[in-house]
């Protein structure tokens, strides 16, 4: 069964490698993926997507931006408000993980993901559930 | 010493990620960095044609956390250097990056063709 069949899935995140392993990992169970890289043209992109079931922001983009940063411009505007956003990132989870909780994300996923259970974390999220995780499981 | 178009430690990690299960990894990541980076060059060229130092220097960083990651670290360095020296980067320098990518592009692609 593939897990996130049909879901459309928009992800910040400027490294390539993981970006291609977001990809490889997202798409076989089904998921349509939207890649933004450097934060700046978020909204932009998210205006043409059709509809979009979940937002993952990395947290440290090398432009200089930060995934809290692009949490506030998506929520400023109140069409995406309902859409989940979770945090998946190498920073230091004590802090980031606190940040985000109350800021209202719905997940915060440490790097490096693990393969097998990331699909179904990102599914449980879609289904309204949140999810923490310090070590990526 | 001179640098390498490609660093083949990077490259051999890379390799070994393929290998461990993702056989296809190697191929994609190379597909989308020369995807983006086709993209990224021809903005870097815009930008500098209308010295827009901003643009420069951001498009110059872009490429460059690409190409590193790769192991393109000639390019990465030629991008760093331009990204250092926005305000005056000129064509000139742009035709130094576009010829290491070619060499990139080349290398990449004969490694594409071993993984296909």
């Amino acid at each position: 069964m593939m897990l996130l069949k049909g879901k459309h899935i928009f992800i910040v995140e400027d490294n390539i490698e993981n970006r291609v392993v977001y990809k490889m990992v997202l798409t076989m169970q089904g998921a349509k993926i939207t890649f933004e890289r450097w934060g700046e043209g978020t909204l932009v992109l998210l205006k043409q997507a059709q509809r979009v079931d979940l937002i993952i922001l990395d947290l440290m983009l090398t432009a200089g931006t930060s995934g809290f940063d692009i949490f506030d411009t998506i929520r400023s505007q109140p069409e995406y408000n309902a859409i989940p956003i979770i945090a998946v990132s190498a920073s230091e989870p004590i802090y980031a993980m606190a940040v985000a909780q109350s800021k209202g994300f719905s997940g915060y996923i440490a790097k490096p993901i693990d393969d097998d259970l990331f699909p179904k974390q990102l599914a449980r999220i879609i289904a309204g559930n949140k999810v923490w995780s310090i070590d990526g499981k | 010493m001179e640098l390498m178009t490609l660093d083949r430690n990077r490259l051999e990690q890379l390799r070994n990620m393929s290998s461990e299960g993702h056989p296809e990894f190697l191929i994609e990541m190379i597909d989308l960095f020369l995807e983006e980076a086709e993209r990224d060059l021809g903005v870097l060229k815009d930008s500098l044609f209308h010295h827009n130092a901003d643009d420069v220097r951001f498009e110059a960083h872009a490429l460059r956390a690409s190409a590193m990651n790769l192991g393109a670290v000639r390019l990465g360095l030629l991008l760093r250097n331009l990204e250092e020296e926005a305000s005056s980067g000129d064509l000139g320098d742009f035709k130094q990056i576009e010829a290491e990518y070619l060499r990139v592009k080349q290398v990449l692609g004969i490694e594409r063709n071993h993984h296909a």
